[in-house]
Order: structure tokens, then sequence, then C-alpha cells
């Protein structure tokens, strides 16, 4: 007897081929427990475990399809056990569509669990809103701190106490554009939001603006640290200018920001696709492309969208889905996958340009390799 | 008390359908899924093991709320069709519906619906909420026999001296070595190869399978309902010197070919195996005896270690758990614990044995991956398990892991002055102030970080990096800092060098 | 920057069967953010260990 086994395998494979190594529990939800209706007896039985871990804080019970099918009513679990609190995440993937949006609904659960509505504000404090390289915050922190805010919390992070902290803060600024049912809770908590990101010349620049009124800080201060900044982004930009057409066409949801820091260092980007819906919280990032040669952003795409757009615009780089870049490495041309080389990347303010523009320099650089390849395996000489 | 699973090992049969059928490529799956249950068999993990971009011949129906809410999967089946159709996809193919766990939770029987669309179209209910991926390997062996090659067939007339091979899918760990040397072996024996079913054949070959005077089947754990169908002598692929002795000797004999095969033998021995009978001459076999091995693989590897590495060479085997578990043996609950508690020098295994080694920070014991799950490459035709190369592999593999820790831990009062590995689990750590969010950096110490970092290979960095954060700040916090200074970074990146 | 950009995609002609939807499994984003948590925290050391129960 096994339970949905075929979904806990292949999500427990990613979890930890992205580092999680963490040991994780399910009850056995086979076709014999199902029928004898055991989906809330057999989640108690895990939880049970779960809290025997030296030290556990937090259960998080993640629900997905066959167990939303079968129903698990909340009410049925104990909300703490211990010392433990039991946040139960509904993700089924029947219902959510993309990766980047169970992002938010995990997030926004275990804020409504454990953040403070009532808390006191802390108003010169900022919480970020993004799953970012570690390196990022600390360069968004070091700016914030001469503009005059006091602290920082990054979310998602690795601390729970920055979830119970996250009700504190002054203002939520969210860097990827996903986080809408999160934003919704911050909203809640009369927390205002900081729109944009620190992304790129123009982005970085009005972030930084934006940030400052809304936390009521100096002017002069924001408006200096705001000018360097831009002026380190300007002076690192001549250094490094990119050109060639490049497709963005990740999953991760954060595709526009990335496709318009490519266009600001000189790209040319005709076709952006990603997993996630169109949302108002996109629209700024698509109005600037269009305005900018963006002839295509497909939301919720397929393959063959992407493929399609192969046709139409052949591209010099490719950062895509891992079968659109073999797609493309077919054709000869450069292609790397989105999640595995930009995630893993510092990204924001001129920092993070630097290091994203840097390394795309550096793999346009190497495109005859792509082409040799293609033409060792599946040119003309191939079978010579 | 209900059962509850601590890190899963094997996976489910609708994943043993997918890798099995996708094999052949003249089939096209479409499997009645979320779009989850498709881009996790599909593409997430074969992606990192069995190393292809992803599995081209499959389409999702992508169950939504509106199928789960009543209105059924068929009409996105159907839809699902006419696109494929539409697009010439199905052109030269045949098509088989695949049931997943969600489609056969909402009750979702196609086997009507597939007799209206391209003729020959089959449903094949996976039992994916009740089976594991070899129970689910075995079935579907046997059921693309019944339905694709049985009728045709009848008329297949047994050719002497060929032999079959049924064994690997996608996702079978080594599959690619461990197939080339049964190959080599089988031909080594005097047979000549037929089929190598499903992993180089396509569909409309099956009915061939009943042209072999032998079959092989290459795992204990499927494989076998199948080889008993076609009604010829079969015999498993060997592993260890003896089973493989025993095995070409067998097969000699079924296939009339027993000069050939004690030949090949005889010529192994002064070839292949030679360097095994060098190592036991050297001083590399005076470890053996205290050289303990835990195994966690499938059962065909659990008893093929044992018989090479403990009975023939004498490693005494601490522990052994098989995929798919046996009666008796150590659950991942059961491993777990043992090897917190007291791992052996040697432990073959997933992803999961390699987690608990780290949780127990298990430093002296050497992992070898021998089974799924975990991300690994295995395409190189020179890393068997199986046949006497991979008794020469293994054993090689054991003996430079030891030269390994030899070079490792030999200086130990080096090693013992350092202080705390970090990471370590002690939790000795200071309590800290109560600040809230990220501490402060200045400028020159974050200049200093990313210069630090920028001077390691790619991939290590981002740990590094966060290693690093970490130990910034609790050294911060220690040193009642308010922020992270240059000077203490430079202390903590010169304490890593060390 | 102009405001009558209309928001939607631009009128494609001849848009391509949606076949292959490119998205991981959706659940996955939720376990990267819940498995990130982690035991050791510098700031906070009293934080232990973050376990899951994952059902499926």
């Amino acid at each position: 007897m096994a339970t949905d086994t075929g979904c806990l395998y292949g999500l427990t494979f990613v979890t930890h081929f992205y580092g999680a190594r963490k040991s994780i529990l399910a009850p056995q939800l086979g076709t014999s427990e199902l029928m004898a209706g055991q989906v809330v007896e057999g989640t108690r039985a895990a939880i049970e475990v779960a809290a025997k871990e030296p030290g556990c804080q937090l259960i998080p019970v993640v629900s997905l399809c066959v167990a939303e099918t079968a129903g698990l009513p909340e009410e049925m679990l104990p909300k703490k056990i211990g010392d433990a609190e039991v946040v139960l995440v509904r993700v089924p993937a029947y219902a959510i569509h993309s990766h980047p949006e169970a992002k938010d609904v995990a997030l926004a659960a275990l804020l409504k669990r454990l953040g403070n509505a009532t808390a006191p504000k802390e108003k010169k404090t900022l919480a970020l809103l993004g799953e970012v390289f570690p390196a990022d915050p600390l360069a968004i922190d070091n700016l914030l701190r001469q503009m005059g805010v006091e602290a920082t919390i990054t979310l998602p992070g690795r601390a729970i106490d920055d979830l119970r902290r996250a009700g504190h803060v002054g203002a939520l600024a969210p860097l990827h554009p996903f986080y809408k049912e999160t934003t919704a809770v911050f909203r809640s908590w009369s927390i205002p939001v900081v729109g944009g990101a620190p992304v790129g010349i123009s982005g970085s620049y009005a972030w930084l603006k934006a940030v400052g009124s809304l936390l009521e800080l100096d002017p002069k201060l924001v408006n200096d640290v705001a000018e360097a900044e831009r002026a380190r982004a300007e002076a690192m930009l001549k250094a490094q200018p990119l050109s060639g057409r490049i497709f963005v066409t990740g999953y991760e949801g954060t595709e526009l920001a990335y496709a318009r820091l490519l266009v600001e260092a000189g790209a040319e980007v005709p076709y952006i696709s990603t997993s996630i819906g169109q949302d108002p919280l996109v629209l700024p990032d698509e109005m600037w492309l269009r305005a900018r040669g963006t002839k295509e952003i497909v939301y919720r795409k397929s393959l063959e969208d992407d493929v399609a757009a192969l046709d139409k615009y052949p591209p010099d780089f490719v950062l895509g889905t891992t079968p659109f870049c073999a797609i493309a490495k077919e054709r000869g041309i450069p292609a790397m996958y989105f999640t595995n080389q930009l995630a893993s990347r510092p990204f924001f303010l001129s920092t993070g340009m630097a290091a994203t523009l840097g390394f795309i320099n550096q793999t346009m650089k190497g495109h005859e390799r792509y082409q040799w390849m293609q033409s060792f395996f599946e040119g003309e000489a191939a079978d010579a | 008390m209900p059962k509850v699973i601590r890190d899963l090992s094997d996976s489910s049969s609708y994943w043993a359908a997918v890798w099995t059928m996708c094999a052949m490529p003249d089939v096209h799956v479409i499997c009645d899924a979320p779009i989850g249950c498709f881009n996790l068999v599909a593409t997430a993990v074969p992606d990192y093991t069995d190393a292809i971009p992803h599995i081209e011949n499959i389409t999702p129906s992508v169950i939504t709320e509106t199928e789960v809410g009543g209105s059924g999967t068929g009409p996105a089946v159907q839809r699902t069709y006419e696109n494929l159709r539409d697009e010439g996809i199905l052109d030269g193919k045949k098509l088989i519906v695949v049931s997943t766990a969600e489609s056969e939770m909402i009750g979702s029987d196609l086997s009507d619906l597939v007799t209206k669309l391209q003729p020959g179209t089959t449903f094949f209910h996976s039992e994916s909420l009740s089976d594991d991926e070899w129970l689910g390997r075995d079935r579907v062996l046997q059921w693309l026999w019944e339905n694709y090659g049985q009728a045709a067939a009848a008329d297949i007339q047994v050719e002497p001296g060929l032999v079959n091979i049924i064994g690997p899918t996608y996702g079978c760990f080594n599959a690619p070595s461990d197939l080339h040397e049964i190959k080599r072996t089988i031909e080594g024996a005097g047979g000549r190869l037929n089929l190598i079913f499903p992993y180089e054949a396509t569909l409309a070959q099956i009915a061939q399978l009943a042209k072999a005077q032998v079959n092989v089947v290459l795992y204990k754990e499927f494989g076998h309902t199948l080889a008993d169908s076609l009604g010829q002598p079969w015999l498993h692929a060997p592993m260890g010197m003896q089973g493989t002795t025993q095995f070409v000797q067998k097969l000699g004999e079924l296939l009339g070919t027993q000069d050939k095969a004690q030949a090949f033998i005889a010529q192994e021995k002064k070839t292949t195996l030679s360097a095994i009978w060098d190592l036991w001459k050297g001083p590399q076999s005076d470890w053996f005896p205290t050289t303990n091995i835990g195994i966690v693989a499938c059962g065909t590897y659990v008893d093929g270690f044992t018989a090479f590495l403990g009975n023939e060479l004498g490693m005494p085997i601490s522990f052994a758990s098989s995929r798919p578990l046996r009666p008796g043996e150590l659950d991942n609950e059961g491993v777990r614990q043992l090897l917190h508690s007291n791992p052996p020098a040697f432990v073959f295994g997933s992803i999961n044995e390699k987690i608990y080694l780290s949780e127990a920070g298990a430093r002296y014991t050497n992992f070898i991956p021998a089974s799924f799950p975990g991300p690994i490459v295995r395409r190189a035709v020179g890393t068997p398990f199986m046949g006497y190369r991979g008794t020469v592999y293994l054993l090689q593999e054991i003996v430079n892991r030891l030269y390994e820790v030899l070079f490792n831990f030999l200086p130990v009062d080096s090693a013992y002055s350092k202080g705390p590995r970090p990471g370590a689990t002690n939790g000795a750590s200071k309590p800290a102030a109560d600040k809230p969010g990220n501490l402060p950096w200045e400028l020159e110490a974050k200049a200093a970080l990313d210069a630090a970092l920028d001077q390691l290979p790619f991939l290590p960095r981002i740990s590094a990096s966060r290693e690093i954060q970490m130990q910034a700040e609790q050294a911060a916090h220690e040193a009642g800092l308010e922020k992270v200074t240059a000077e203490l970074i430079q202390q903590v990146l010169a304490t890593r060098k060390n | 920057m102009s405001n009558s950009i209309p928001l939607g995609t631009i009128a494609q002609e001849a848009k391509p069967c949606q076949l292959h939807p490119q998205s991981m499994c959706p659940a996955f984003g939720s376990l990267r953010v819940l498995t990130r948590i982690e035991d050791r925290i510098p700031l906070w050391p009293r934080i232990r260990v973050a376990c899951m129960a994952s059902l499926l």
C-alpha cells in the first residue's frame, strides 16, 4: 500500500536538490487509508512524529492534490503541539497553477498564524519580500541604513522570528510581483507597501526614493544615497554594456524584472514568458518593456509558445526552462536554465546588476562553443 | 496508529508507467495529471538522474479545479488528444493514456474514452494510489506484452542463440553501465542479443520478444512476470564473482555454448578479474575484515553487494535495507537511528542516507551513491555494479575511498585543534541580542565578502555566502558588535582558510 | 511611458497549441519556502529545528 507516493517522491527530490537537507514525513495515504477516511488521522500521526524532533518549533503541514480532493478540515488538526506551531498550507497543484504563486500561499499562511497584527510599528523598518540570493538583502540593507532605515527583515527567510516580527515593520517592499496574498496580509495590518523594486538604474533610483518618502526619511539623505547609487550603476553599465537579442523565458515569476535589467543594459528582449498569470502587480514592468521594444509577453506559457518565438525572433541567448533550453541548444543557440543560473546570483541594485550582466556577457562570448557542439552532434559533418 | 512515512524511497506506479513506456520512441503518453505530476516525472527528476533535458513523448491533460470539481477528466484528455493529432505529433505513434493518483482519486476511468480516440489507443490504469514503482514496472511490462506483442507473437519461432534483456527503464540507478556489462557477459557466454526491452526497443518490436531462446531479467524487482509469460527459460542478471561465473555457465548450458562460456570465464580471470586477485594478494585486502558496510538499495544490489563484498571479500555487513523493503528489514526510521548512533565505514544508499549521515555529522563514513532518490548522473558505461566488471569497479571504488580516508584523517592532531566544525548542531551558540532582521554590514565588510566569494568556484558560492554571513553575524554577536565590520569579516575569512 | 498600452498580450497570429505547460510543480514553491526555515539561526539560536509533515 502506498500513498500518492509519486507526488511525495518528486517533490522531496527537488526539495533536496535545492539543498533542503531535511527529513520529511508524510502520512501513508493509499487506497485503503483513503477508503477508510483516514486522511485526518494519518496527518495527525505524522504531526506527532514531527513534534518529537528535539527543539521543533514549527510544523508546516503541506496539503496537496490528493489530500485536498479527499478533504482535510483545518479544525481537525492541532494548532499547536508541545512548543511547535502547526500551520496548514494548502497548495493543490490543480488550483495554484504556478510554482511562484505557491511561495506566496505558503508565506501568507505562515504570516497569518505567526504574525502579530496589533504590534506597535517600528516606523523606520522595512520588510523585503522575495526569495532572493543571500547577498542581495545585505546590499539593500546597507544602502537603506545609509538613508536612515533602522532595520530590515527578509521574507521568506530562514528565521521563524522574522515571521513573528513582520507585523512590526514600517513598510513592506515586495521585490517580486507575485506575492499577492502576502501583500494583502500586510495591508490588513495597516502596513504600507512600496511599489517597484531596486532593479537596474532607473528602477533602483525610483525605489530608493519611494522607500524614503514612505518611511518619511530625511529627503536630502535619501537623495544623496539614491544619486550615488545611480552613479555607480551607470558607471557599471558603461563598463560592461550588453548587446544582442535575449529571451527571458523562465517559470520563476521574476522574468519581467530580469528582462528590464537586460534592456536597460542595452540588450534587445523581444520575447518574455513566465508561468505566473497576468496581474496588475506586473503591469508597470510590462508597460516599461513594451515601450522599449518587447513584442510579446506570454503569461502561463507553454513550451509551444516559446518554440514559436524561437522561430519568429531568433535570439542570441536564451534564459529559459530546461526543455526550452535544450531545444535552443539543439539549434546551437547559447541557453541557460533561468532557475539555476540567475536565481543563484545577486540581482538587485548596482552590485546585483554587475553580477548578472557580467555573467550574461561572459556566456554570450561563448556562443561558438554552442555552435560547435551542435555541429558536432547534429551538423552535416556529424556522420563524417 | 496510522503509518507514517519518513523520507519516501520508492516512487509510484504512475512514475513506473511513464518511465517504462516513454523509453520507447514510437509511444506517446497522455498522462491524466495536474501540471505538477507531469513536470516532476517528465522534467524535474529525469533532468538530474537520467540526465535527459525532458521526456518529450508525454503530454499532460492538465487537471484543474474544473475537472476535480465534477466535470471529470474526459473532456481534457479528449482536447489534449485533438491538439496532439492536429499538430501531427501522433503521426507514426501509438497513443497510451495513463492514470495518475489524482485522476484515480476523482474516479476517472477512461477505458471507454480511448476507444473514441486514434485507433489503437489504450488506457493504462496505473494503480498509482496503491502500487509502488517496482510493482508498477513489473505490471506495465506485462501489460505492454499483452496489448502490443502477444497476438502478433503467435507466428514467431524461437531462434536458437538469441537472448533478450528485460530490464531497465528510466529511473533505474546505474542502468547504462549494468546493461552494458550484462550485454558483454551474455555475448561472452555465447549468446546473441535480441531485444533490450524497453530501454532500446520500440513498441512495434515487442512481439519480437518471442524470438529469444533465453531471457535475462536485469532486476529481481520487476520483469519476472513478463519472463514467465514468454515461456522460455530465464535468468536474473548476476552480481559478484561466483554469481557471474554461475550465470555464464548456466547461460552456456541453456544455449548449448558451454565451451565458449568456459573459455570466457577463464579469459576474464586473466584480464578483467586479475585486478581483484592482485588487490587480494596486496595489502588492500587486509583492511576488508575491519571495513564495515551498510547497504540501502534495490534488493538486487543488496543481494549482490552482500554476496561480493560480504561473502567473497569478507567485509562485515552492518545492515542492509532493500527497496522495496523486505519483511524484517530496517525502515528509514530505523536506518536513520542507526546512522545517527553507529554509522559504518561505508554506506551505499540514496540521498536519504546521505542526509541522515550529514545530520549526524558522520564525517568518517564514506557515502557511495547506489540508489535513487537523489541527483546523480550514471550515464558512463564504465561504472557497473553487475557482472565481473562490476566487482572490479566496486572494489576499486572502496579501495580509493579508503586511501582518501587515510589522506583526510591521518593527521588527527591538527584536525582536532580546529574546534567545532562549522554547521555542527551542538546547540552551544550563545543567546544573542534580541533584535529583528538583518544585522547591518559595513560597506567594506560587504566588499570583503564579495571579494572572498569571487575567489570560489561558482557552485559553492551560494552555501559559502550563507555560511560566511552566519559566521560573521555570530562573531559580531559574540563580540557585542552592533554591526559586521570589515575587521571582523577579515577575521572570519582568515579562520575559514585554516 | 504611454498609458495607452493595453493590458494583455499583443494579438498573436496563429497561437500555437499549448501542449507542454512550463511550470515546476506549483507545490514546490511552498516547499522551497518552508524547508528553508533553518535550525541554526545566528540571531536567535533558541530556534532549532523546523520539521515538516508533507501531506499528499
